[in-house]
């Protein structure tokens, strides 16, 4: 029997290591991003970033994929967990850290004075970077005690945390008690770190730039670069032709319309695709106009920010403990489950539209209210144009998280109401090459998905504002 | 701004609102496990008689599905549940999320092996369960977790009855452990995964004594069951506590025990339906019952978690 403290170190070690190892390899990554040309550099951050944006059970998936399905122990199983949350964070540090605008005067006339490469990073970048990073640092540990998909599909059951022992304490032994324990040890792990990013970092960097630097690169930082870049890419590769395994690509791809060899699922695949978009439209249609809503108080209201800290597992299993006290008509309805995804997309959408709305010039709203606008003249005619791509982001980001959530989804999603990551997940349980080519083919549709809502929230824009597109 | 998000709100209300049931309910929302078949043809048959519309929800194992019910059951997410089994029934009843459970149909739980493997091979197949732990049969067997599948379970069950000491069990248990005994984590990773005749590397599986009747290959047989001292399990189906459609949930159940859907189980979810329905010739042939069962008598309910935890001293240690 594993005992709760053994749960809560191992969950704290694995986001610790996976976060200091991110970091490690971020820096000299980030180091190499910003001395690139502006147009290579947003297309490799694109493409290591998308890790970054793909649901967690996801990036498992394509990792398996790369290192087979060999028999796992749990040694074994924690380096593979860490490996992936590092694949799926260096990208994150790397883009903070390029994006951060270092004094080019002090600098330059520190070069002036004779300082060396190493002793200008050492002595006048680190030190204004110190905080950006260490705030992202904390994020990624706590994006790593949070992973449960990841944990699940490359620990394969036999890497405990206290995710995966909540999900056995309440699904496979009816211990509610126990599984509420846990619960509370997650939250207060998870929250701790959120806070504690928050009190270091203050403002979220901005990501869709990136600051060039006085400082070339040394070769290994070169090296790092390209290793790292080339991993991200063997990665999707190595899912393309997952999905073209069986039958092949086209084969897999109408396979969608079917619920799979052996009738593994109770909908087909396409169908889950419905379900997953109608949620992500609730999802939308809420968060997006709600967090317009707080950004435009004048009162910071952060704390619409505390769920990034709350594992969605935890909600999930909240959710089912709470049921029995919500109106009939919501629990047995498939609107469940998207209401509780707004509060994970809540805080995304609201991190995009905060700082946008806040870089509109009051005395352009002030003006155009003394010219007799009412208030949604006002939104209408100078809000929207000026926040277009603000509003496309929060609405992109807010689809996603809803699209890849997994943890909730598998407390909440049954018969004909599962969602695509739950199908997915069916999918590779079973045996069948159709089944897993099925699932790579979703996986490989996600994947191009991310790389496009990447592209686009790198693109730079004539700003009046600085916003953070990703970083919550 | 405040309103864009009440119209949201309300525009969201409304359809939560539309998919909810008009008054009088069409749909029956069957729960039950991954196992389950039922052919395109038996649910056109069951509608047109009934009027009603049917659902079906797979939810893993029978355990997996009996406890989501449990988990569930402030607000239901079945009508009906067909799969739970005399070792799972306890945790339904004591947990009353069923009103009550009608047998539809039983099978045996017991070892099937690969015969051409063994041809092959120079190894003589086992006759019992009781021959797993010798070395000839080293890295060769597979069975699923007894905390969420219930052949797992009923295997779990067949050695406390075979055993005169608690003892002789762990013994038992032991030495298949140390003879390389894989646990997968459901039948159906047992059976379609690591079972040979699947493309796996283990030539004896836990499974049923009808299982070799899906085996069957130009009429000839292709496994065959250890049929002494297996476990009889048999399977209910009931009405879930607090469902919304409770008339239709009965009469699918009528449609489980009528003769058509009971002739239809065996080549549909190789089981034996009731006793007085005839089983078809090919299972009387090459996957007949057990010739005995042990196990039944005991009191599960009472057992089980201590069986559990006995079971995962063995194993996770």
């Amino acid at each position: 029997m594993t005992t709760s403290l053994e749960l809560l170190s191992t969950t704290a070690i694995i986001a610790l290591a996976s976060s200091l190892l991110s970091v490690a390899l971020g820096i000299p990554f980030g180091n190499w991003l910003r001395s690139l040309g502006q147009k290579t550099a947003r297309l490799i951050a694109a493409i290591t970033l998308v890790p970054f944006l793909l649901p967690p059970f996801l990036v498992g998936l394509a990792f398996e994929g790369v290192f087979g399905t060999a028999e796992i122990n749990s040694n074994l199983g924690m380096l593979l967990i860490v490996a992936a949350h590092v694949f799926m964070n260096f990208g994150f540090i790397g883009k903070v850290f390029a994006a951060t605008t270092i004094d080019s005067e002090q600098v330059e006339s520190a070069r002036l004075a004779g300082a060396s490469d190493r002793q200008i990073r050492l002595r006048i970048e680190l030190p204004q970077q110190r905080q950006g990073i260490t705030a992202a640092a904390l994020l990624v540990a706590l994006y790593s005690a949070t992973s449960f998909g990841l944990v699940v599909t490359l620990g394969a059951g036999k890497v405990e945390t206290l995710e995966t022992e909540i999900a056995v304490a309440a699904l496979q032994n009816l211990d509610l008690n126990l599984a509420a324990t846990f619960a509370v040890l997650q939250t207060l792990l998870t929250i701790a770190m959120f806070l504690l990013s928050r009190v270091v970092g203050g403002a979220p960097t901005a990501l869709d730039e990136i600051a060039p630097s006085l400082i070339q690169p040394n070769r290994f930082e070169k090296v790092l670069g390209a290793l790292l870049t080339g991993a991200v890419l063997t990665a999707i590769a190595v899912v393309a032709s997952r999905a073209m395994e069986g039958e092949g690509l086209l084969q897999n791809l109408s396979n969608l319309s079917t619920k799979g060899e052996l009738n593994v699922l109770n909908i087909t695949v396409l169908e889950a695709g419905v379900n997953s978009l109608r949620n992500a439209a609730v999802v939308m249609l809420i968060s997006v106009p709600l967090a317009y809503l707080l950004a435009s108080r004048r009162r910071p209201s952060s704390w619409v920010l505390i769920p990034i800290g709350i594992s969605p597992v935890v909600v999930g299993l909240a959710t089912l403990a709470l049921v029995g006290y919500l109106p009939r008509v919501l629990t047995s309805s498939w609107v469940l489950l998207p209401l509780v995804q707004v509060l994970f997309a809540l805080p995304v959408a609201f991190q995009i539209l905060r700082p946008a709305r806040r870089g509109i010039d009051p005395e352009l709203l002030e003006a155009s209210r003394m010219d007799g606008a009412s208030k949604l003249q006002t939104m209408r005619m100078i809000e929207l144009p000026l926040l277009k791509k603000s509003f496309t982001l929060a609405i992109t980001f807010s689809a996603m998280v809803s699209i890849g959530e997994f943890g909730a989804a598998s407390f909440l999603a049954f018969g004909s109401n599962e969602t695509l990551p739950i199908v997915m997940f069916k999918l590779l349980g079973r045996p069948g090459a159709e089944n897993l080519g099925m699932a790579m083919s979703v996986a490989a549709i996600y994947i191009l998905l991310a790389a496009y809502v990447i592209w686009f929230s790198l693109k730079p824009i004539r700003k009046r504002h600085r916003y953070s597109p990703i970083a919550p | 701004m405040k309103k864009i998000a009440i119209a949201a709100v309300a525009a969201l209300l409304l359809t939560g609102c539309a998919v909810a049931p008009a008054e009088k309910i069409e749909l029956v929302r069957l729960a039950t496990h991954d196992s389950f078949y039922i052919s395109d043809e038996q649910i056109v048959e069951f509608e047109e008689l009934t009027g009603y519309q049917l659902e079906v929800i797979t939810l893993g194992d029978t355990g997996s599905l009996t406890n989501k019910l449990v988990l569930t059951q402030n607000a239901p997410i079945a009508d009906v549940v067909y799969g739970i089994d005399n070792t799972f029934a306890s945790v339904a009843l004591e947990n009353n999320v069923v009103q009550d459970l009608k047998q539809v149909n039983y099978g045996d739980v017991c070892f099937n092996y690969d015969i051409q493997w063994f041809e092959q091979s120079s190894i003589q197949p086992p006759t019992s369960w009781r021959d797993l732990g010798q070395s000839k049969y080293k890295d060769l067997v597979v069975i699923s977790n007894p905390n969420l599948s219930s052949p797992g379970m009923a295997f779990l069950i067949t050695t406390y009855a075979g055993f005169e000491t608690k003892s002789e069990v762990f013994a038992y248990w032991r030495s298949l452990r140390d003879n390389g005994l894989k646990v997968a984590s459901s039948w159906t990773d047992a059976y379609f995964t690591d079972f040979t005749r699947y493309g796996g590397n283990r030539p004896i599986v836990l499974s049923y004594a009808s299982s070799p009747a899906a085996e069957l290959k130009d009429g000839k047989p292709q496994s065959k069951a250890l049929l002494k001292e297996c476990f009889r399990q048999y399977e209910y189906a009931g009405l879930v506590e607090g469902g919304a459609n409770s008339p239709g949930g009965e009469a699918l159940i009528d449609f489980m025990l009528s003769q058509s859907f009971q002739e239809s189980l065996p080549w549909n979810m190789f089981v034996y339906p009731n006793q007085g329905v005839a089983i078809p010739a090919e299972f009387e042939q090459f996957a007949p019952p057990a010739e005995s069962v042990i196990g039944e008598d005991l009191d599960f309910a009472a057992n089980r978690e201590r069986w559990l935890t006995d079971w995962s001293d063995v194993f996770d240690n």
